[in-house]
């Protein structure tokens, strides 16, 4: 199986656009991005109100977007976070869900790795490394198709993510804002020093290639399309607020 | 409007936002850092809850979300949450 590798970044509503369009368009994919500005996105069922500080977000201009895909809200930093998505038909991934998060990250526990750190695999979709979180994916199925995406924190401004992620007040009560960075880390941070975003593409795409061979490409013209169309919907307050 | 928010045995979060009216459930928002497959059926839960007793929550739950596969929470999390919100009034 060649793999299309993608290299297309901009900002949150494109990029979910992009990874939605690679959902229905079932091309196997690759794809490695950044937000460009720092975002937040918040899981298909998650409510705004609930997840992120909202006014935090807006004191410091960070967009919220709803992904297609369940889980968590994210802090896109545009300095300090390399996010990936994989797409593709169905028969390409293990058919159990919770065995194709594990056979996916494998990805993620690749890179980590190769920057001489130890990852460990927790839960159903998460990254650690010495028990603190590095990287979370979301997946979701659709018309035949997988797409799966995540988060690499080799950078991440854990303090502004503490700031803008608000836990649900359960977690608050007996946790404060400190334990969660408490509960995040970084490459960088483990590895007392400034990783450069150069280095974990590289590290990435080399790990990633578990998948099978690697040939740089773009969107297709119809795929172009549909990421017009998308785009739209993750712009706009109905979708961003629908829960 | 009544809410309720719990931490699931998995660490992740469920929500529901729910009103009553003379008994039945009149609207109901299900949400939180889970994981559904497939995602649309939980929209589908909701619309098939409206109008329902709390006594009613727990099979039509269970009928609408055979063969989910859920992640993150249960489905007598979300079933007892639900519950519990309709027969608080």
């Amino acid at each position: 199986m060649r793999w299309r590798l993608l290299r297309l970044e901009g900002d949150a509503a494109l990029n979910m656009a992009v990874d939605e369009a690679l959902l229905r368009s079932r091309i196997p994919t690759v794809r490695f991005y950044r937000f460009k500005p720092s975002a937040v996105t918040i899981g298909y069922f998650q409510r705004v109100e609930s997840s992120v500080n909202l006014k935090e977000a807006e004191m410091l201009g960070v967009s919220v977007v709803r992904r297609i895909t369940g889980g968590g809200a994210v802090y896109h930093d545009e300095r300090g976070e390399l996010t990936y998505s994989v797409a593709g038909p169905l028969d390409l991934f293990p058919k159990d869900v919770r065995q194709s998060f594990r056979y996916l990250c494998e990805g993620v526990m690749g890179v980590v790795r190769r920057f001489g750190l130890e990852p460990q695999f927790a839960g159903v979709n998460d990254v650690l490394i010495g028990g603190r979180k590095v990287s979370g994916s979301a997946q979701t199925r659709e018309g035949g198709a997988l797409l799966q995406h995540g988060t690499i924190m080799y950078d991440t401004d854990l303090e502004t993510l503490a700031r803008l992620i608000s836990p649900p007040r359960e977690k608050l009560s007996d946790k404060g804002l400190g334990s969660v960075l408490e509960r995040v880390t970084t490459i960088s941070k483990e590895l007392g020093r400034d990783v450069r975003f150069e280095e974990v593409l590289k590290a990435a795409i080399d790990s990633f290639s578990f998948l099978g061979e690697m040939g740089e490409g773009d969107l297709t013209e119809e795929e172009w399309r549909h990421v017009q169309e998308l785009e739209e919907k993750y712009r706009s307050r109905r979708w961003n607020f629908r829960r | 409007m009544m809410r309720k928010v719990v931490r699931s045995r998995s660490g992740k979060t469920l929500e529901v936002i729910l009103d009553v009216e003379e008994d039945r459930i009149s609207q109901l928002v299900i949400s939180g850092d889970f994981m559904a497959f497939p995602p649309q059926i939980i929209e589908e839960l909701e619309k098939s809850l409206v109008g329902k007793k709390a006594e009613e929550v727990e099979g039509v739950v269970r009928e609408v979300l055979k063969g989910t596969e859920l992640i993150g929470v249960e489905i007598d999390e979300i079933i007892d949450t639900i519950r519990e919100l309709a027969s608080s009034r």
